[in-house]
């Protein structure tokens, strides 16, 4: 049986490759995977490196010369049928 | 890159989104979402939707700030009051950029990719207070050779291709999807 990643047990996979298509149905959260250009990892999949509230130093420390950063953040505005950003 | 050209459908709520992957400040960003705008002249690159957090946001605003040879830009939003756009544009003329949210800082933005199909480098606006979509408009798509229709299924999409990587497999597509045929001028 597949584990269905959500946001109450999405930290549990820190630092374990992931399918960045598992995490389309996680709401306002900020999940930063990081792709290791030396790694044979494919275009949907990422290490899950960091999970929370806000993007912070901690997250931003991931941001280096050398790997992909694949910043996901889901909002749910984007479910809502009469509510849509401006521009 | 793994697509000769670019082929997006329409999605629930009229719009074109799609995922870009892109270098700036030396750091490559994938799978970041886009908003395809016919609307919007500039595209503008929100630092906010790249991750990176309000404090170091600032720091490269400063940067951008102090260094002359980095273009700037104001642009408003919709919802921009009179008083504040009046005020923004005193504060902008007077070079006192670091508190205007509404500036953007130009950018040269490497290896840039649209839906897996290679872009090339392009000057973008990079703006570090605003929220909301990352908004690819007329500036890069008026490089593209781009058609929008809808099928028979009722799907409305949009294919594309950059002007100079026009290729065989995107003519095929262009057919399949329009009935569209390069017309081979001789003599």
């Amino acid at each position: 049986m597949t584990n269905t990643i959500t946001a109450n047990n999405v930290s549990a996979y820190l630092n374990k490759v992931v399918k960045i298509s598992d995490l389309s149905s996680i709401y306002d959260l900020w999940m930063i995977l990081i792709r290791p250009n030396d790694s044979d990892l494919s275009d949907d999949e990422g290490i899950l490196s960091f999970v929370g509230d806000e993007p912070n130093e901690e997250s931003f420390s991931l941001y280096q010369k050398g790997n992909a950063v694949i910043p996901i953040y889901n909002d749910s505005i984007e479910l809502e049928s009469d509510m849509y950003y401006e521009e | 890159m793994k697509n000769s050209y670019i082929k997006l459908f329409m999605n629930q709520h009229n719009e074109f989104r799609t995922e870009a992957a892109l270098s700036l400040f030396g750091i490559r960003f994938t799978n970041v979402n886009v908003k395809i705008d016919t609307g919007c002249g500039a595209t503008t690159i929100l630092t906010s939707k790249l991750g990176i957090p309000k404090t170091e946001a600032q720091k490269l605003k400063r940067q951008d700030c102090l260094d002359h040879s980095i273009g700037k830009a104001v642009s408003f939003g919709v919802n921009d009051s009179k008083q504040f756009r009046e005020m923004a544009k005193v504060a902008f003329r007077m070079g006192q950029f670091e508190n205007l949210p509404c500036v953007s800082f130009v950018h040269e933005m490497d290896d840039f990719e649209i839906a897996g199909a290679f872009i090339g480098n392009a000057e973008v606006k990079v703006n570090y207070d605003r929220t909301g979509n990352i908004l690819i408009g007329m500036d890069v798509i008026s490089t593209w050779d781009t058609h929008i229709g809808t099928l028979s299924t009722g799907e409305t999409i949009l294919l594309a291709c950059p002007k100079k990587y026009v290729n065989a497999e995107y003519y095929k597509e262009l057919e399949r999807f329009f009935r569209l045929r390069p017309v081979i001028k001789f003599g």
